[in-house]
């Protein structure tokens, strides 16, 4: 069954093979889990919404159309469930302390890999992704991180295309300014 | 093109057509201001590439799997559990759910129509109360076939003291054990 394609395994899985659900977890887990943590920026938050979004594959499984691929449709769950975290965390303006501890708790080989990076900035970026609108950051995480088509991003994400270049406008504005800001700091001031 | 629209197209160069990039190429030639921002995004979206932290990895995948796994064979068996749920929320699908229901509610419709327009009051008619000390009206016409019918069939059956003495003044009954036996009563 490895070779399988999705839609076959969701046909057995339709048909109440739990084995053939468990191999589409298998396989698709790390991509949501990726997007998930770049939407939320926590481990535990994004492996929450991993478990979330099979669940509601799952529960929706008899809607799956063949036309559309299935990471598309994973995309579209795992993003309107970071929406709604993101919208809520907005809503209340709370400021969640940056998970460095997670980085600093992974195995030694993922941080001497990491710091090889400049961590200032990388901390800089982090943190001005979480001060985008949740809209702004959904497209572009979609956009400038997962590579995604301005067409699959406004099906992923429900919105016109307009709405996708104006959010991508503002967000890579804002990155801008930041990273403008970085380097006149960073650059020492002539005497 | 003026610097504005400059700006905004260099935010969105990778969305922009052919034709919109050569306008955009066209006005940074003469724009020093603006070239300086190009080279900024281009920066920028090299940064991004470079510096955007990886998410760390997940605790375990197989863990992981186990969770997903468990949530969705607790919520199969909640589902399987109830009878109803079971019928209709794995054996058929949406559309076909609304059809049966679509059947059902013209079925109820039906037999409650077709029943009223049979016995046209059956279903609205008040049922007759006598209450002591009210003043009603009856059509006497409507239970009049019925009292005689019944007067016939209980005739010489009495029921009441009152029903026997009645009965056997009609009669002419003078030794009726009933009412002599009832009057004599102390």
């Amino acid at each position: 069954m490895p070779d399988h394609s999705d839609q076959e395994i969701v046909e057995k899985a339709l048909g109440g093979d739990m084995r053939a659900f468990r191999l589409l977890v298998e396989r698709h887990q790390s991509l949501v889990y990726k997007l998930a943590y770049r939407f939320v920026g926590a481990r535990g938050d994004a492996e929450d919404i991993t478990q979330e979004t099979f669940i509601r594959l799952w529960k929706n499984l008899n809607r799956y159309r063949p036309e559309i691929k299935l990471t598309t449709w994973l995309y579209k769950i795992v993003a309107n469930l970071c929406l709604d975290f993101l919208k809520s965390k907005y809503n209340r303006q709370t400021k969640r302390s940056v998970e460095l501890d997670d980085h600093r708790g992974m195995s030694s080989e993922w941080s001497a890999d990491q710091s090889l990076l400049d961590k200032e900035l990388r901390s800089a970026v982090e943190k001005l992704t979480r001060d985008f609108s949740p809209k702004q950051k959904a497209v572009f995480v979609l956009r400038d991180l997962e590579d995604l088509t301005m067409q699959e991003i406004a099906e992923i994400l429900s919105m016109s295309a307009g709405k996708v270049k104006s959010n991508l406008y503002y967000a890579r504005k804002k990155m801008g300014e930041l990273i403008a800001l970085y380097y006149q700091m960073k650059t020492p001031a002539k005497p | 093109m003026n610097c504005l629209e400059a700006e905004r197209r260099i935010n969105l160069y990778r969305e922009l057509t052919e034709r919109e990039r050569e306008e955009t190429h066209r006005h940074l030639e003469t724009c020093a201001s603006c070239s300086q921002i190009m080279e900024r995004a281009i920066e920028m979206q090299r940064m991004m590439r470079s510096q955007y932290p990886d998410p760390p990895p997940m605790v375990d995948e197989s863990t992981m799997t186990s969770r997903i796994m468990n949530a969705v064979e607790e919520i199969q068996q909640k589902r399987s559990s109830s009878v109803f749920r079971g019928l209709f929320a794995n054996q058929f699908n949406n559309p076909l759910r609304y059809a049966m229901a679509a059947v059902s509610l013209f079925l109820v419709v039906a037999f409650v129509t077709e029943y009223s327009l049979e016995n046209k009051t059956a279903l609205l008619e008040k049922p007759y109360r006598l209450v002591p000390g009210k003043k009603t009206e009856l059509n006497s016409a409507s239970f009049h076939d019925a009292f005689i019918a019944s007067r016939e069939k209980n005739k010489g059956i009495t029921t009441s003291l009152y029903e026997c003495v009645l009965n056997c003044l009609r009669l002419q009954d003078e030794d009726c054990a009933d009412c002599k036996n009832k009057f004599s009563k102390p």
